[in-house]
């Protein structure tokens, strides 16, 4: 029995050597499932230390398949943590797969991902939200989307929050719709997000809300107009930049947005320097 | 001492920019500074977030400059809070600072002028744009973001709103003597190489749980980083070897020394073109390629040194090379450029240009591959996994705005 377990631990070292330095070969799916399956408790382990090894291995091979060229590994690397997603893990050990598919998952893992959205577990439901954040595929997207209308409070406003760095006009509509939430903390999420989108549709999304914006949500609201007008000078679209410095104006604006829309009318006029 | 004083700078500096024009109105004495010699419109209120051991070293240096008034301090862990109001109270000789854990009591306040950041870097960028949105000037220091986008978001956010920013590095002009000005002089001729010396790249946190100490607001102290348990180096200055919280060495002496050898060479308002980590074969050290051929390594047998097209010849004469304004070093060109509305020395596009070195070398080392830069678009070029770390997800509800 104790040779056993040695030859065991020792084979176990052996394969973890061999993906630890055949990074550059190619990824086997199989073997890779039978690495992450004997990962995996070690990955949520109580004592945080001990987490170190099995999630190193398992970054350093996602790090590694993100390389440009191995297309066919990623893909093979993101079947296999798929996979793994469904398995019975603490969530230490689901936070961390989700992490590294924040950085190397596709449209193949949008489904899986935006699953644990709802996840009982806080950790595990952020951690699929930054995934679905980062992942360039428009599924992604969709999938933030469709989770907001069974949100509310501080995920509703993530959600919202999340769509902004993605900037896919496709968001505006729902976006726009939480300019008018209850919650001023998802206004500003919405705004700030519709900002960062910045195409035509997002910029009058906020215009309209600001004309019938109350005292609470204006604030939110006119900053992420201002944001829209100094981007749109950045790039040369003063005409357009111009018409919401002019629009920020009047009492309801607070003095702090309507100095800076000031500054902005300065800038272009070339009056100030940047 | 001195009550808050509703002619502050502040309010003086708004009503000037947003009044039409009236009939002359009565300046109160306290205005002229008939009570300690400092008139209101060269008072600067001020609130510091953020006064663990490198905070609250700036907050008193800050607060040895007599314009400034420091009114309220802001840290999640209530030791530092406490010793930086003692410390203020102590300054000023009374018991009016107020203290908090949350950073918006501070930058939503309208009697307050300025804010100084000295929290772990991974709050840098969120409190400078909220502070740029409520009208504060920011000192903020060093490595002033984690990421690329943070950086850009906050360059944005400064001249958006007009705000007056410093980083918060002070080894720029103030560890190589004449240096600087002898390098961007041409003691070395046209440079073609630096080599700076500084930590390595950070790395995941695998420290132990322990019980969140009664009345620290962890919470808080996390705010955008990913969720994990609370241990006490975090909050002891221990958080920069994390990638989490900070970038390591790279950031935390990459800071000042790519910085300040930028500077020297007269390229801090650049990017690389292109980042290599070191290979095991020709590529020893990481290199940073500019556009025009120049190198930059990581690695050095000084902090800094530099290679040119010439041996080593003498300065004489002036030399074109920005200055700390006021007295009183980088504290000083702070307060010297908030009260005459200038671009300090260590301006958040410098800052910026410079932590985005360290952030870039930080990827490089990380992936362990080659990379390629736009600087003018701020992407990596042709590796998109690699891209992704331009910018990071936050942890809700915390977003860059």
């Amino acid at each position: 029995m104790k040779y056993a377990k040695i030859c065991l631990i020792a084979s176990m070292i052996v394969l973890t050597a061999s993906f630890a330095t055949a990074q550059d070969e190619p990824i086997d799916k199989e073997e890779l499932k039978t690495k992450i399956a004997e990962w995996l408790p070690g990955m949520a382990d109580d004592d945080i230390g001990r987490r170190n090894s099995p999630q190193q291995s398992l970054q350093k091979i996602c790090f590694a398949v993100g390389t440009p060229g191995r297309e066919k590994d990623k893909a093979t690397v993101c079947e296999v943590l798929v996979e793994t997603l469904d398995a019975d893990m603490k969530p230490p050990a689901k936070v961390w797969i989700l992490t590294q598919l924040e950085w190397i998952g596709g449209k193949e893992c949008v489904a899986a991902v935006a699953k644990s959205l709802t996840d009982g577990d806080e950790t595990i439901r952020d951690a699929a939200r930054r995934a679905l954040e980062n992942i360039p595929a428009p599924e992604a997207g969709a999938a933030l989307i469709a989770a907001i209308p069974n949100s509310n409070g501080e995920l509703r406003a993530s959600l919202a929050n999340s769509l902004g760095p993605r900037g896919e006009d496709s968001a505006v509509p729902a976006l726009a719709g939480l300019l008018r939430d209850r919650d001023t903390a998802v206004v500003d999420a919405a705004a700030n997000s519709l900002s960062k989108i910045g195409t035509p549709k997002a910029i009058q999304s906020l215009k309209d809300a600001l004309r019938d914006a109350s005292d609470q949500t204006c604030t939110p609201i006119a900053h992420a107009y201002l944001y829209c007008a100094y981007q749109l000078r950045l790039t040369g679209k003063k005409n357009e930049a111009m018409a919401i410095y002019n629009d920020l104006t009047g009492d309801k604006i607070p003095k702090g947005i309507r100095l800076a829309a000031m500054r902005g009318k300065l800038n272009i006029m070339g009056k100030i320097n940047p | 001492m001195r009550r808050t004083n509703p002619m502050t700078r502040r309010g003086f500096v708004l009503k000037a920019a947003t009044a039409t024009v009236a009939a002359p109105m009565l300046v109160p004495g306290a205005a002229l500074g008939a009570d300690d010699g400092t008139p209101a419109n060269e008072r600067i209120v001020m609130g510091s977030i953020g006064v663990g051991g490198r905070g609250s070293g700036d907050m008193r240096g800050l607060m040895g400059f007599k314009e400034v008034q420091m009114v309220a301090v802001c840290d999640p862990v209530p030791e530092h809070c406490q010793r930086a109001k003692e410390s203020v109270d102590g300054r000023y000789g009374n018991s009016d600072c107020k203290m908090t854990a949350d950073f918006r009591e501070i930058t939503r306040r309208d009697d307050i002028d300025a804010v100084m950041i000295g929290t772990p870097d991974h709050w840098h960028a969120i409190i400078t744009i909220d502070a740029c949105k409520n009208g504060k000037d920011i000192f903020c220091e060093k490595p002033e973001c984690l990421t690329v986008a943070e950086g850009r978001a906050m360059v944005n956010a400064v001249k958006r709103y007009g705000r007056v920013f410093s980083g918060g590095s002070q080894r720029v002009l103030g560890d190589y003597g004449n240096l600087p000005r002898e390098v961007r002089g041409g003691r070395f001729g046209k440079i073609q190489e630096i080599f700076v010396n500084c930590g390595g790249p950070s790395g995941d946190c695998y420290l132990p749980k322990v019980d969140t100490p009664k009345g620290l607001d962890w919470e808080m102290w996390l705010g955008p980083a990913p969720w994990r348990p609370y241990h006490p180096n975090l909050v002891r200055g221990g958080f920069r070897p994390y990638r989490d919280y900070s970038g390591g060495g790279m950031t935390d002496w990459g800071a000042h020394r790519f910085g300040a050898a930028m500077f020297a060479a007269n390229i801090h308002k650049q990017g690389p073109i292109a980042i290599t980590p070191p290979n095991g074969d020709d590529v020893k050290q990481l290199t940073f390629t500019f556009a025009g051929g120049l190198k930059m390594y990581h690695g050095g047998t000084n902090n800094i040194t530099y290679k040119g097209t010439e041996e080593d010849h003498p300065v004489s004469g002036d030399v074109d090379m920005k200055t700390y304004r006021g007295r009183g070093g980088l504290l000083g060109d702070f307060v010297e450029c908030v009260l005459t509305r200038s671009e300090p020395f260590r301006d958040i596009e410098t800052c910026h240009r410079a932590t985005s070195v360290c952030h870039l070398g930080n990827i490089a080392y990380w992936l362990k591959r080659p990379l390629q830069y736009d600087p003018d678009r701020e992407e990596i070029v042709g590796d998109p996994e690699a891209n992704r770390w331009i910018n990071r997800p936050m942890r809700g509800p915390w977003t860059l705005s």
